[in-house]
C-alpha cells in the first residue's frame, strides 16, 4: 500500500509539472471545466423556469443536487476521466505492454497515469458555491452530516469508476470503441437529476442507471437532510460488486491483450 | 466527379466505423431521454405547465431533436483544428487542386448520414412499437419546405464549424472556445426545452442566433408548427446565415493560410 501511495505522489508531481510548463492550456482548460459546471446550473434554471419544482425536489434542492453533482464529478474528472480516456490510445500504440510488465497493478497504473488538475478548480469553485447557497437559504448542515457526505461522496466516486473501468475495459477487443467514454460522460448525467424523477420508467431501465443516480444523489440527500439510509445500503453494495468486478474483468481482458510491437 | 469520388471513399471509411457510429448515437439519446423523463414526470403532476404542448407532443418533439442532432450538426471542427491544422495535414489539403472547403463538406457528409440513418431506424421501432404516436401531418408544399430547412441547417451548421476549426491557426487549444460554443449551441438551439417555453429573454436572443436555425426550426417544422409563411420566413434567414457565414469563413481561411506553418509534411 506505501508502494502505492509513494507512486501515486509521484504522478501527481510529474503532471503537476506538466500542467506548470504548458499554463496556457490549463487556463483554457479550466475555462472549460468551469463553463461546463455554470452550463449544470443553468440548465437546471432553465427547466425550473416552467416548474418551479419536480418530483418533491424544489429548485433550490435541485440547484444543490447540481453543485454537488459538480463537486464531485470534478474530482472524478481530476483523478479517473483522462486516463480511461486515454486507455484506447495506451491499448492501441502498445504502450499498455510497459505497463503490464511492472511489478504494481496494472489497472493502478492505466488509471492513476493521469491527472486532470483544472478540474480541482470546478470543484473547489462549486464547494465555495455550495457554502454560499446553504447560507443563503439557511439550511445547517452537521459535522457529522458533512463527513458522511464526504464519505458516501467518495463512495460514489469509486462506484463511477468501477462501472468505467468494466466499460473502457472492452476497448482492449476493439479499440475503435473509444467514443465509449463520451457515452460514460453522458450516462453520468442522471445523477443531476433525484432519483424519484425516474420513478415512472420501467423498472429495467431504473436498474441500468440507478448506480449512476445514487453515486451523486448520496451526498445530496445527506446535505438536504432526507432520508438515505436504504439509498446508502443499496450504494454500498453496488460499489463492493462494481469495484470487485471491474477488478476481475480487466484481468480477463488482458488475456486476450495483444502487444502492437512495443 | 472527383468530389463523388471523395464522398464515395469516405462513405466506405465510415461504414468500416459502425460501432463507434453508434456509441455517438446513444450520446443523444441518453441526453434526450433524461429531459423526456424530466417532462412526463411534470406534466403527470401539472398538465398546464408546459401550454401549447402535451407530453406526446414533447416525446416528438425531443425524437425528432434527436435525429437532428445527428443528422445535422457538423463535428468537422475536430479534423480541421487537431488533425489538419495542428498535425499539418492541412499541406496536403492545399497543394492539391481541390477547394478545401467542398473536401472536408464531402468527407462530413457520410458521417452524417451514416448517423442520420441510425437516428431515422430509431424513428422506424418508435413507430412500429407505439403506431399512431408519431404522426406527420404534413402536406406537399409543409413537407418539401421543411426538407429545404433541413438541408440549410446543415450547411449552416458545416460553414460555422469550419471557421471554429480554421481558429486553430492562431490558437493552439482552441477546446476552451469549442466547448463555450457547444454550451451556448445547448441552451440557444432548443436541446434543453422547445425555444417557446424558455424564458422570453432567451428565446429573443435565440432568434438573433444562428442556433435555432440548425435544430430547433427543422425540428418544429416536421411537427408541423409552422406555417408556409414561417417556413419561408426561417428559410430566408437561413440562407443570411449560411452566406454570412460562408464570407467569414473564406476570410478567416485566407488570413490563416498566409500564417500556417506544416513541420516536415
Amino acid at each position: 500500500m506505501k508502494k502505492y501511495f509513494k507512486v501515486y505522489l509521484t504522478i501527481m508531481k510529474a503532471n503537476f509539472s506538466m500542467l506548470l510548463a504548458f499554463r496556457s492550456n490549463f487556463y483554457t482548460h479550466t475555462f472549460s471545466a468551469l463553463i461546463w459546471g455554470a452550463f449544470q446550473i443553468i440548465t437546471i434554471l432553465l427547466l425550473t423556469s416552467r416548474t418551479g419544482s419536480i418530483a418533491n425536489w424544489s429548485r433550490e434542492d435541485l440547484i444543490i443536487l447540481v453543485i454537488v453533482f459538480n463537486i464531485f464529478i470534478g474530482l472524478f474528472h481530476m483523478i479517473f476521466s483522462t486516463s480511461l480516456r486515454n486507455l484506447p490510445e495506451i491499448i492501441h500504440q502498445g504502450e499498455l505492454d510497459s505497463l503490464i510488465t511492472l511489478p504494481l497493478s496494472s489497472q493502478f497504473l492505466v488509471t492513476t497515469r493521469s491527472i486532470y488538475y483544472p478540474s480541482l478548480i470546478r470543484t473547489i469553485v462549486s464547494v465555495a458555491l455550495l457554502i454560499y447557497l446553504l447560507s443563503l437559504l439557511n439550511i445547517q448542515v452537521s459535522l457529522s452530516a458533512w463527513i458522511l457526505t464526504i464519505f458516501t461522496g467518495l463512495l460514489g466516486l469509486v462506484l463511477l469508476y468501477s462501472i468505467w473501468m468494466i466499460v473502457m475495459t472492452f476497448c482492449i477487443w476493439n479499440t475503435k470503441l473509444s467514443n465509449l467514454f463520451d457515452f460514460l460522460i453522458t450516462l453520468n448525467g442522471f445523477s443531476r437529476f433525484p432519483e424519484t424523477m425516474f420513478q415512472s420508467l420501467k423498472s429495467i431501465l431504473i436498474v441500468l442507471i440507478l448506480p449512476f443516480i445514487f453515486a451523486i444523489n448520496l451526498p445530496a440527500l445527506i446535505i438536504l437532510n432526507r432520508p438515505f439510509i436504504s439509498e446508502l445500503i443499496f450504494t454500498l453494495i453496488l460499489t463492493v460488486f462494481f469495484f470487485l468486478i471491474s477488478i476481475y474483468f480487466w484481468n480477463f481482458a488482458l488475456k486476450s491483450y495483444t502487444s502492437a510491437s512495443s | 466527379m472527383k468530389y463523388l469520388r471523395i464522398f464515395l471513399l469516405t462513405s466506405e471509411r465510415a461504414s468500416e466505423f459502425r460501432g463507434r457510429a453508434f456509441v455517438w448515437l446513444l450520446v443523444p439519446i441518453i441526453n434526450t431521454f433524461v429531459l423526456f423523463a424530466y417532462w412526463n414526470w411534470a406534466l403527470s403532476y401539472n398538465k398546464t405547465v408546459v401550454p401549447g404542448w402535451d407530453i406526446s407532443q414533447l416525446a416528438v418533439y425531443y425524437i425528432f431533436l434527436l435525429i437532428a442532432t445527428v443528422l445535422l450538426v457538423s463535428h468537422v471542427e475536430v479534423d480541421v483544428s487537431d488533425r489538419d491544422i495542428k498535425e499539418g495535414r492541412f499541406t496536403n489539403y492545399i497543394t492539391k487542386s481541390f477547394s478545401y472547403y467542398w473536401l472536408k463538406f464531402f468527407e462530413e457528409l457520410p458521417y452524417r448520414l451514416l448517423q442520420g440513418f441510425f437516428g431515422i431506424l430509431i424513428l422506424v421501432l418508435v413507430i412500429l412499437l407505439f403506431p399512431g404516436f408519431i404522426k406527420l401531418n404534413l402536406n406537399f408544399m409543409q413537407l418539401f419546405l421543411s426538407l429545404v430547412l433541413l438541408c440549410l441547417s446543415f450547411f449552416i451548421s458545416f460553414n460555422l464549424k469550419m471557421i471554429l476549426g480554421l481558429t486553430s491557426f492562431w490558437m493552439t487549444d482552441s477546446s476552451g472556445l469549442r466547448n463555450a460554443h457547444e454550451i451556448i449551441m445547448v441552451i440557444f438551439a432548443g436541446f434543453i426545452m422547445p425555444l417557446t417555453l424558455m424564458p422570453e429573454i432567451v428565446s429573443k436572443i435565440a432568434s438573433f442566433l444562428p442556433f435555432s436555425y440548425i435544430i430547433y426550426y427543422p425540428v418544429i417544422a416536421f411537427q408541423n408548427k409552422l406555417s408556409t409563411l414561417q417556413s419561408l420566413q426561417v428559410i430566408g434567414i437561413q440562407i443570411f446565415w449560411i452566406v454570412l457565414f460562408y464570407f467569414l469563413y473564406k476570410f478567416v481561411f485566407k488570413k490563416g493560410v498566409k500564417k500556417f506553418t506544416g513541420v516536415g509534411t
